[in-house]
């Protein structure tokens, strides 16, 4: 598992490598809680990434929030199938542009 | 910090009495072997600084006993002596010695060593205390679990789970494991069941599960509809979990005599829909967001209805199921377990293939707590009349005479349920109570027709085949939502008698009535399937009709229980 992150100010980007559970909390957390600035849009490239758990959505509800709830722009991108079906399982595509 | 000094020779004590105390330490002191372990039992000392060749008992014999009388303590040992030989010294070690000085002393080295073993004790106490407040707080958090447990089992007891028609498998820890199982019967007959499957584990689980059954049971006791009840659990669970948390579950509602089930399912796998004649399984997917991510605007309890007949059952499970690994590793997967419920469906043991699947599959790999799942199906020797839930409490209480009267215009109509505050009323009457089954289904059956065949003009024909079914439905709710007029009253009036009661129904709307004349017929020529009027006229004492039907009057007696 790893988080990695780049951010140009108005859009933040924020990758996962491996694993999306859990161990990945405070990582994930750290990428967006301590910017100055809040940026506008927010994407998570899942194109690395494994598997996901009941833990990660809680995670990915938790940056919706911060990036303003209703009127948030979070994009996923880039899930393989699996990760695709757990998050149309949970209709996370009524929360989040998932592409 | 206190250092005990065995020492036989006067000299050799002295000297090391003076070195210790320059350090600003305490001394206690033995001449012998047998003195040196009553004084370190009477004095506790932290170090030992203890001569190899003593009268009565040697060093390396005092050591050993030490070591074996105190086995959790950490007590250093410094041998004093004048042997040199590498064997000997091994010897020290061997009995449980930590370090060796050699005479003549030198104090500094002396005075470096017991500061060294000062500072590896101040670890060990720090790790010993740590250990100790580690197990102290396992301990606490296991009782406070135990306790949780209690609760919860009182609160979440097994409501209708026993039921004949429920087949189930679940952990009895599992409520920390964030899994949920819950069924209730409904008033008016047929039942709820709930699974949920908490986001996290442990006590936070377990929390929200408890809104979640007092909820659950709550609402059904009192008659609301399904899609009231998830309603209310969705705005309960947003407003106690904080945000990352949620609940994917699916609720369904079974309703043995009209032959249909209505299930609403958010985030959890497909539920199945086992057809035992054809064999078929039909999916029911998730089409909901879990429960309590979203607020009261936006959450859509609509419910998926399914035609559910003699047979038939209802497989719901949660991702413990096809997640749980065997030896290797594997998962057993959506695969297995499709496999194993269309096996057993066709015989109506899809719940045993399951089971058996599973457990074939983990073999010997410990049994999980995380295995949620349960089969309910429908048995057509059920009797609306066999429900055990006829309170035989003897009530004299509440109203002895009374009347309500409600009238319900078009925006009530669309989204107010009037039963549950209705059934509230009724329910305080003394001896009522014992009937509410009955009672229930009447004013339901009356309230559905006022509303789907006079308000909304619907023909009742469409329901008879599985498409007209849906359709039923769907006009249903086209007609509801476009309404804008249109009115029901209800006028419930009771008295009490001296062996019982008296219930007057009146429901008038403003539909155009319809051809209750064959519908008597119908029912007196003993078809009494299914429900509707055939329903309402078997339980009632009288039903009457006027203005062609859009008005009806039934009388419902009671005899009191406990009187005789």
């Amino acid at each position: 598992m790893a988080v990695t992150s780049s951010n140009s100010g108005s859009e933040l980007n924020i990758k996962i490598t491996g694993k999306f559970d859990f161990s990945c909390h405070q990582d994930f957390r750290a990428t967006y809680e301590d910017l100055t600035d809040k940026p506008q849009r927010f994407v998570i490239d899942l194109s690395e990434t494994t598997y996901l758990d009941s833990s990660a959505l809680g995670m990915l509800l938790l940056l919706r929030d911060y990036a303003g709830g209703d009127s948030a722009k979070v994009v996923i991108e880039n899930c393989n199938p699996e990760i695709k079906k757990i998050l149309s399982i949970s209709n996370f595509e009524q929360l989040f542009s998932i592409s | 910090m206190k250092i005990l000094i065995a020492e036989d020779n006067f000299t050799d004590r002295l000297i090391l009495r003076k070195i210790v105390e320059q350090q600003g330490y305490q001394v206690c002191e033995a001449e012998n072997g047998v003195e040196a372990i009553e004084v370190f039992n009477k004095e506790q000392p932290d170090l030992i600084l203890l001569d190899a060749l003593m009268p009565k008992l040697d060093g390396f014999n005092v050591a050993r006993k030490l070591k074996a009388d105190h086995p959790e303590a950490y007590i250093p040992i410094i041998f004093i002596t004048s042997l040199t030989e590498t064997e000997s010294l091994v010897k020290c070690i061997e009995a449980g010695g930590d370090d060796f000085f050699t005479k003549p002393f030198n104090r500094v080295i002396l005075q470096a060593k017991i500061t060294a073993f000062k500072r590896a004790k101040a670890l060990y106490q720090t790790v010993l205390d740590q250990k100790q407040e580690i197990e102290f707080h396992t301990q606490h958090m296991m009782q406070e679990q135990q306790i949780a447990k209690r609760i919860f089992d009182n609160i979440a007891h097994k409501g209708a789970l026993g039921d004949p028609c429920i087949r189930y498998s679940v952990s009895p820890m599992s409520v920390f494991n964030g899994d949920i199982l819950l069924a209730a019967k409904r008033p008016l007959g047929g039942m709820n069941v709930f699974l949920g499957d908490f986001t996290g584990h442990g006590l936070s689980a377990s929390i929200g599960a408890l809104p979640v059954s007092d909820i659950f049971f709550g609402m059904t006791a009192k008659g609301f509809e399904l899609y009231e009840i998830v309603k209310e659990l969705n705005n309960r669970l947003k407003s106690v979990l904080p945000v990352g948390f949620f609940c994917c579950a699916i609720a369904a509602e079974i309703d043995f005599e009209d032959n249909n089930i209505k299930v609403w399912n958010g985030g959890l796998p497909d539920a199945y829909l086992i057809n035992k004649h054809t064999a078929e399984v039909e999916e029911i997917k998730s089409n909901h967001l879990p429960l309590g991510i979203i607020g009261e605007e936006k959450f859509q309890a609509k419910m998926d209805v399914r035609p559910f007949n003699d047979g038939d059952s209802l497989f719901l499970y949660s991702d413990g199921v096809i997640e749980s690994e065997n030896e290797a590793g594997e998962l057993f997967g959506l695969d297995r377990l499709l496999v194993s419920i269309c096996d057993g469906a066709s015989r109506g043991e899809a719940f045993d293939t399951v089971t058996e699947a599973v457990k074939a599959f983990r073999k010997t790999t410990e049994q999980g707590d995380d295995i949620t799942y349960m089969e309910i199906k429908n048995h057509k020797e059920r009797d609306v009349q066999a429900y055990e839930e006829v309170d035989e409490v003897f009530r004299n209480d509440g109203p002895s005479d009374s009347c309500l009267n409600m009238e319900l215009g078009p925006r009530s109509l669309k989204n107010y349920n009037p039963l549950p505050s209705i059934s509230q009323h009724l329910m305080e009457i003394g001896n009522l109570r014992s009937y509410r089954t009955q009672v229930m289904t009447i004013i339901t059956e009356l309230y559905s027709n006022a509303l789907e065949h006079g308000v909304l003009g619907l023909g009742s024909e469409l329901k008879k085949s599985a498409d007209g079914f849906a359709e039923y439905y769907r006009q249903r709710e086209d007609k509801l939502t476009k309404l804008e007029h249109g009115y029901i009253n209800i006028k419930v009036t009771h008295k009490n008698l001296d062996s019982g009661g008296q219930l007057e129904l009146i429901f008038e709307d403003s539909g155009q009535g319809f051809d209750y004349k064959t519908m008597q017929d119908k029912a007196s020529s003993s078809k009494l399937s299914g429900r509707g009027y055939p329903l309402v006229i078997r339980l009632a004492e009288s039903v009457e009709f006027f203005n062609n039907g859009s008005s009806v009057r039934v009388i419902f007696s009671w005899k009191a229980t406990g009187s005789k």
